[in-house]
């Protein structure tokens, strides 16, 4: 075999050495029209590393032979505001009022052809533009029969009218030619126009695109079947949209998205799709899409759907789904303000959206029955984040078994009382937000479900392991109490009415941050807070105007914030891991200690109350003072530089840059540490 | 034996050349050819489009990236293609144009995608920043338009702006 080889190789040798001359003449040749002669699907792989406008500004020029294969190269187009010539629209319009007004006492026939701009008309015979007219008037009433609802009775009189002419007189053959031209006058829709030449795009938008009515739409589908997405946005001259089987079109349609065209009504045709292999559906903000819509849609496209998302439709108060969604992932229905529950199969427990993840029905009417049978008679095996904000439904809503969800929100729900979230069942929990609701003390007590101290734990029923609970702005929460083994981050800033609040933390270990700002916490509270939580290290009371000398003593605590609470006099701070204190507009403020190390006090403010008198206004005003203003920011950054030389340099120090220079000294020595203090 | 298996490809001119096995699956017209044909031991493949010249040189691609797969280059085209591919693409680019055009044409053929991307971003980038005139020039293309076919292209194209 392999001498065979050796053997052929020799003989095609010498071919070659034959052959190499004839082709490098044939090369010559045909380098100059080498790039010419590859094949247009190499140059539409070429032309797809340029972007579509240089490609039709400039490339477009290069030669007729390559203008196919850059049309074709563009693969998507985006087409913004693309309004019909003025002269066609208004002139359709006034056609049709025209057409209506004359027809009513049959002397239409007689109307100016003028009218059509259409100057070829104008030379033909009597009996050809009768049938033109007709044509014409055909074409209208079909027109009229969709768009025209107000006008109903008269027109009705015209179809009968039209259609019993139209059946008496046939059209004369020779007439053949002019049949056809306002068919070509609607092709004449800049939109058809601009899009003939790609004929190979699969990502179309069409934004704000006065030109696009319904006819054009429907065309446009009809000639591009292997678009992929269409994107129709703010399109106020489309009345219409049908798309519907068994048509060829949307074949290949895979995400579609209708967004504020609100001009499709109900009586001009609405909405019909027949879409089969949708995997993203986005509807907003457009009317006439009803629960039977939705529903076909949904059923129709069960096995290919990820996601849906219909925003601001106030049609539907529900949905059925009767069919497995083995893809569906998220389902979005923000602001369907009429939205009110899931028709889903009831068999005990059923698995209609097993690949459901996120859900979303803020801003809808959905109560606390209808979360509760969603939650409770469906697997939501994967549902993750589960959002309801503003609902105003909601009060007292039952969460049912969700393994996997990590996060709720209620939001601005504010008639929400009480969230029941039974023990077991949301084992995955780890964010609860509560913010702007009718939240009280013993619901919050209740979602940590521990009334009984800790007991629950040989019966293996654990409380849902929530880390992050956030409940702002919460009026009827005075005096909570609240006992978690896993809270991490709790956030009550602005329940002005919490008056006290009991905080433990089980674990000792989990608790970092705690944002008390704008309540009526005192300092007696505030120091058995940080007692009792010991691995506090954010700490916020801002605004807390019943502060007025706390102690607070933790190793853990490394920023801590007091802006805004006017009474703070003189706070105490024994905390060895203090990065940052935040004093600002503390007008009241006398003389804060910062001790680092248990009883040894590295350095008392008492040098600072030498500027108090600056203090005690904004520190905006202190501009004219821009010297001492920025001595004092450099020295609390570095506030722990040891006492004797900083306050020296404080007092003394003008120029900032020695202290600067001080300061870096400062830092190089190991035991100083980085502080950061703002006054 | 744990020899690399071979492959032996025949060109249009009649050249063979013998690569590994693993080399040339690089290929998507080789591999499929291979999993069709019983397993001989070195299997004789003919590509009777390409010629010996543009097949050393995808010979030469296959061997370097079959084991370090390119980077994927990224469309539309930023600046010039210099500026995103590796050193040794750099240099293995440094051929004239017939053989560029040989070498489209056999990445094509043989469906290697990651060469035909590169030598078609090679073009793209050679095209890029240059006004028609220049473009029919260096690729020997005459204009077949007339000065009013080009207006009027220019007006319908007008719509379309930087987006």
């Amino acid at each position: 075999m392999f001498q065979l080889f050796e053997f052929d190789e020799d003989l095609n040798q010498q071919q070659v050495s034959t052959n190499h001359q004839w082709s490098t003449t044939t090369n010559k040749t045909s380098t100059i029209n080498s790039f010419s002669s590859l094949p247009e699907d190499l140059w539409i792989e070429i032309f797809s590393f340029f972007p579509t406008s240089e490609k039709l500004l400039n490339l477009i020029l290069i030669s007729k032979q390559l203008q196919s294969p850059i049309y074709k190269s563009i693969k998507s187009l985006k087409l913004l505001g693309i309004d019909n010539n003025t002269t066609t629209t208004s002139c359709n319009n006034n056609n049709t009022v025209n057409r209506v007004a004359y027809s009513e006492d049959d002397k239409w026939l007689m109307s100016p052809i003028s009218t059509y701009n259409k100057p070829a008309l104008r030379n033909l015979s009597y009996a050809s533009r009768m049938s033109t007219m007709r044509r014409l008037n055909k074409l209208n009433n079909t027109n009229n029969n969709t768009n025209n609802t107000t006008n109903n009775n008269s027109m009705s009189n015209t179809n009968t009218n039209t259609t019993t002419r139209l059946h008496s007189s046939s059209v004369p053959s020779s007439l053949n030619d002019l049949y056809y031209q306002p068919e070509e006058e609607e092709e004449i829709n800049p939109l058809i126009k601009l899009l003939t030449p790609f004929s190979k795009i699969t990502e179309l938008s069409l934004e704000f695109c006065k030109a696009l009515d319904s006819k054009t739409l429907c065309k446009i589908l009809e000639k591009f079947t292997h678009l992929e997405i269409l994107t129709i946005i703010h399109c106020s001259s489309l009345y219409s949209i049908k798309i519907e089987y068994p048509m060829q079109v949307c074949k290949n349609l895979k995400r579609l998205e209708i967004r504020d065209c609100r001009s499709i009504q109900e009586c001009s045709g609405g909405i019909k799709l027949d879409c089969y292999l949708l995997e993203h559906l986005n509807i907003t903000s457009t009317p006439c899409i009803n629960e039977r819509f939705i529903s076909n849609l949904i059923d129709r496209n069960s096995n290919t759907l990820k996601t849906i998302n219909l925003f601001n439709l106030l049609d539907f108060s529900n949905i059925s789904i009767s069919k497995k969604m083995i893809n569906l992932n998220k389902i979005n229905l923000q602001r369907c303000k009429n939205f009110k529950q899931f028709h889903l199969p009831i068999k005990q427990v059923c698995n209609v959206l097993p690949k459901l993840e996120e859900l979303d029905l803020s801003y809808t009417n959905i109560n606390d029955d209808s979360i509760k049978s969603l939650t409770n008679e469906q697997k939501l095996d994967q549902l993750k984040e589960l959002k309801l904000e503003n609902c105003k439904n909601l009060i007292k809503p039952i969460i049912g078994n969700c393994q996997m969800l990590t996060s709720i929100s209620f939001d601005f729900c504010s008639y929400l009382e009480d969230v029941n979230i039974p023990s077991n069942n949301c084992p995955s929990l780890d964010k609860l937000s509560l913010n702007y609701t009718k939240i009280n003390d013993k619901s919050i007590e209740r979602i940590f479900n521990l009334p009984q101290p800790f007991i629950g734990f040989n019966e293996l029923k654990t409380p849902p392991p929530i880390t992050k609970l956030s409940a702002k702005k919460c009026k009827l929460i005075y005096n909570p109490k609240i006992t978690s083994y896993s809270l991490e981050d709790l956030d009550l800033h602005g329940c002005y009415n919490i008056s006290s609040l009991s905080l433990i933390d089980l674990s000792k270990k989990s608790l970092k941050r705690v944002n008390l700002g704008w309540t009526k916490i005192d300092d007696d509270n505030l120091t058995k807070i940080v007692e009792t939580c010991p691995s506090i290290r954010e700490l916020s009371v801002n605004t807390c105007d019943n502060l007025i000398n706390p102690t607070i003593q933790s190793n853990s605590l490394q920023f801590i914030s007091f802006q805004g609470a006017h009474h703070l006099q003189n706070p105490i701070l024994k905390c060895s891991s203090l990065k940052h204190v935040d004093l600002r507009n503390c007008d009241n403020l006398e003389s804060p200690t910062l001790i680092k190390r248990k009883k040894k006090k590295i350095h008392h403010f008492s040098s600072f109350n030498l500027n108090d008198n600056n203090l005690n206004d904004n520190l905006n005003e202190n501009r004219n003072d821009d010297n001492i203003y920025q001595v004092r920011r450099r020295l609390n950054f570095d506030d722990f530089i040891d006492s004797s030389t900083l306050v020296d340099s404080n007092i003394i120090g003008n120029s900032t840059n020695d202290i600067n220079d001080d300061i870096k000294a400062q830092q190089d020595e190991p035991t100083t540490f980085n502080r950061h203090l703002n006054i | 034996m744990s020899e690399t298996k071979q492959v032996e490809l025949t060109s249009k001119d009649k050249v063979s050349f013998k690569v590994d096995r693993d080399v040339i699956l690089m290929s998507g017209l080789v591999k499929d050819m291979l999993e069709e044909g019983d397993e001989d031991e070195t299997p004789i493949i003919p590509i009777p489009n390409v010629d010996s010249k543009p097949l050393q040189k995808v010979i030469e691609y296959c061997q370097y990236h079959h084991k370090e797969p390119a980077q994927e280059i990224e469309k539309p085209l930023k600046g010039k293609i210099e500026d995103v591919i590796c050193d040794w693409d750099k240099k293995f680019l440094e051929i004239d144009q017939s053989l560029l055009i040989e070498l489209i044409m056999a990445a094509n053929y043989l469906n290697i995608k990651d060469l035909l991307d590169l030598t078609c971003a090679k073009v793209a980038s050679m095209i890029k920043g240059k006004s028609p005139e220049q473009i029919r020039e260096m690729f020997g293309i005459e204009n077949d338009f007339t000065p009013e076919e080009e207006a009027k292209i220019r007006e319908e194209n007008k719509w379309c702006e930087e987006a």
